[in-house]
């Protein structure tokens, strides 16, 4: 196998984050969370975790590891590292930046910038040309977004490959504001990759109801889904259980696939990735074996109005012959059986396209669950004959 | 009581106050680089002075660039120090990468698989360093920090000229940190004076007691404290950053050259036996000794050699000709 690629993954360390972006693993409060980033990354408990994470392969350790990593080309080197001796020597390696300066409050901003993140990346980019393929994280919040300047310079010159959105962070996919960037995108075949999970990272800040209007802007206003996104709005504004009204659930109305469809219908080249297929708990919905995931699915979805999961909604609604270049991929949900499984049976069964499915990991988000070899063996002995084709003839049609 | 006394009380206190102090200093250097308290602070005020909110944060760019980097002693740490020659070098490069054009080339299998086989970099980049400042400098938006660089680009002519303004204003910068970190460094240098004095029992109270009723022993320190300041230089012993075995050493020499003065520290017998008598007011006495001490202490061993130097002097009159 020859010129394959890990479409999905993330070589930021922790400078990057917010500091209170330790919320999102740890569940606990504001406070608590930016203590414990600031214990991490000081020197003797991040030297203890390093030297920890080597001797046990506990998984949280393995994670924290990457995270107090020193720099971006570290981490790179550690994901670069697993391959190097594997079958999949090689690999090229696509790493999704992500603007992080609007996941919080102002006083909460990341210790290396966005913009600093980026520069790390163009030197590592000319340090490892032919194996680092990056994406350009956007956030309409971020002023560039008036004119693209920089994304423009950075995909022109082919430094980045394609264009990452983190709607949980605090913005709608169809935000109007994004408009000039589908234009742009879908005019130079320039691919995008979207995160479409409940939970993951999300809105830090304290009142996640200021980044959600009751009636966004939207890049197609006159959309029939744009009434039926307000109203789920209300919804989550209004739901009698209090935990949706909190940032980890609100934020699941930023990363709902059906916010990609008036999009779409503007935009229907568009090339566009909706990452982890929607996450374990809408591809195994109520089947799900973690009775809690499966009682989350049934409240979201009665609460949503969803007439389908998640993942029924990327099968049926997105990867379909009127939007040609939509994708999905398997990266963070490769490492639960049970959602291999249920892939590969809908793969047989022809409900979703084998050349619409992207092979990626999540490192090191996915550090969490387990080693990236080993995620990567759960999904290879559950899609074997589907391998081959996601990790390369699909992978190299989505970026090029 | 007569003036001469007074001042050899102050003397022998000057040199009593300065070794210590020595020893806190040797001890905080060595807490400062076991924390990076120093290089941390040194990141900080970095970041602090080339913050640009609008184009990047280029104190991180700084410290991410390549001369800068090889600083660390390891992934974890920061530099200590950086010379103003090489932050003028590593930021007068940094602006000036800004007008590089960096361009990749894919080139794809000739015989249609459609696999990558080969990235390129095409790289386009003013060679002379001067003009590449300039160029860099007109790429980044609007900022305080673009407006400063850009002054010291418009009063200047050539490269070695803008490097040593940019050299200038980093070595002023500096000098204002060394205030700051001084006036930051306080409390700790007083936490680990006074760590030094319960450890030690410095109590300045008994000292003084002693020194005014021991005329012997009073002479017998000025005696040392003149010929410490015939020597007309401070004990600089710095810590060694690389090698601990030294640092202890450094710290032994000067527990040695303490003993030495046979100085009335310690917990022995008789301080045990004097607390028995009355302890409530004698061990409040002691408690007020040992603060007065560690307060002391933390005023740093060059001050209390200033002090004991000028007593000398008055005693003398003047300095003793060589």
């Amino acid at each position: 196998m020859n010129d394959i690629y890990n479409i999905h993954s993330h070589i930021f360390t922790g400078k990057c984050a917010p500091k209170d972006f330790l919320q999102v693993a740890a569940k606990l409060g504001d406070g608590a969370s930016t203590f414990l980033k600031w214990l991490i990354l000081t020197r003797p408990v991040s030297w203890l975790i390093t030297k920890l994470g080597n001797l046990i392969p506990k998984r949280i350790l393995q994670f924290l590891k990457i995270g107090v990593m020193a720099s971006q080309e570290e981490v790179f080197l550690d994901l670069k590292g697993a391959y190097d001796n594997s079958e999949y020597s090689g690999i090229k390696i696509v790493a999704l930046t992500i603007d992080m300066d609007y996941m919080s409050d102002p006083d909460k901003k990341p210790e290396k910038d966005f913009n600093s993140q980026i520069q790390d990346i163009y030197k590592l980019k000319k340090t490892y040309p032919s194996t680092l393929f990056p994406f350009y994280g956007i956030d309409p919040r971020n002023p560039d977004i008036k004119n693209l300047e920089n994304l423009k310079k950075a995909i022109e010159s082919k430094t980045f490959v394609g264009i990452k959105l983190y709607p949980a962070n605090g913005f709608f996919p169809f935000d109007a504001r994004l408009d000039s960037l589908y234009q742009y995108a879908e005019k130079n075949n320039i691919p995008v990759m979207t995160h479409c999970t409940r939970g993951g990272s999300y809105y830090l800040g304290k009142n996640v109801w200021s980044v959600i209007p009751d009636n966004p802007t939207s890049v197609n206003p006159a959309h029939p889904l744009m009434p039926v996104i307000t109203a789920r709005i209300s919804k989550y504004k209004n739901a009698s259980d209090k935990s949706f009204r909190e940032n980890s659930r609100a934020c699941n109305l930023f990363s709902h696939p059906e916010n990609y469809i008036p999009v779409l219908d503007k935009y229907p080249k568009l090339k566009l990735c909706i990452a982890h297929m929607g996450g374990d708990i809408e591809i195994l919905g109520v089947k799900n074996p973690d009775a809690k995931s499966a009682k989350l699915y049934q409240a979201a979805k009665t609460l949503e109005g969803n007439l389908t999961s998640w993942y029924d909604i990327i099968k049926q609604k997105i990867l379909i012959e009127k939007y040609p270049n939509t994708f999905t991929d398997i990266s963070y949900s490769l490492c639960d059986e049970n959602c291999m499984i249920q892939l590969s049976g809908d793969l047989k069964n022809g409900l979703i396209l084998p050349e619409r499915v992207l092979f990626g990991t999540d490192y090191f988000m996915v550090a969490k669950e387990n080693a990236e070899l080993k995620v990567v063996a759960v999904g290879q002995k559950n899609l074997s004959g589907y391998f081959p084709l996601f990790m390369s003839a699909n992978n190299k049609r989505y970026l090029f | 009581m007569q003036v001469s006394k007074i001042l050899e009380i102050l003397i022998a206190l000057g040199l009593f106050y300065f070794l210590f102090s020595t020893l806190v200093s040797l001890l905080f250097e060595w807490y400062s680089y076991k924390t990076q308290k120093r290089g941390r602070f040194l990141y900080e005020t970095i970041l602090k002075l080339l913050n640009d909110p609008v184009n990047k944060s280029y104190g991180a760019s700084l410290y991410s660039h390549f001369s800068i980097d090889q600083l660390k002693k390891n992934r974890d740490s920061y530099p200590q120090y950086i010379s103003s020659d090489m932050f003028a070098d590593a930021l007068i490069d940094i602006i000036g990468s800004q007008s590089e054009t960096t361009k990749f080339e894919n080139i794809f299998d000739p015989k249609g698989s459609a696999n990558l086989v080969d990235v390129k970099l095409v790289e386009e980049r003013i060679e002379d360093p001067y003009k590449r400042f300039q160029k860099g400098l007109e790429q980044m938006n609007y900022s305080p920090l673009k407006s400063y660089l850009r002054a010291f680009y418009e009063k200047t002519e050539n490269y070695t000229e803008l490097k040593k303004k940019i050299a200038d204003w980093f070595d002023d910068y500096m000098a204002r940190v060394s205030g700051w970190y001084k006036t930051k460094t306080k409390r700790s240098l007083f936490i680990i004076s006074l760590l030094v004095c319960l450890a030690l029992n410095v109590d300045s109270i008994t000292l003084i007691k002693k020194l005014n009723t021991d005329d012997k022993y009073r002479k017998d320190l000025v005696l040392i404290a003149e010929k410490k300041a015939l020597e007309n230089k401070i004990n600089a012993q710095k810590i060694d950053s690389v090698d601990i075995a030294k640092n202890i050493e450094s710290i032994k020499s000067v527990i040695t050259e303490i003993e030495d003065s046979s100085l009335p520290i310690g917990y022995n017998s008789d301080f045990l036996n004097s607390k028995e008598e009355k302890f409530l007011p004698m061990f409040l006495w002691w408690i007020c000794g040992i603060i007065i001490s560690a307060f002391a202490l933390s005023f740093g061993a060059p001050f209390w050699f200033e002090v004991m130097v000028k007593a000398i002097n008055i005693r003398r009159a003047g300095i003793k000709p060589s």
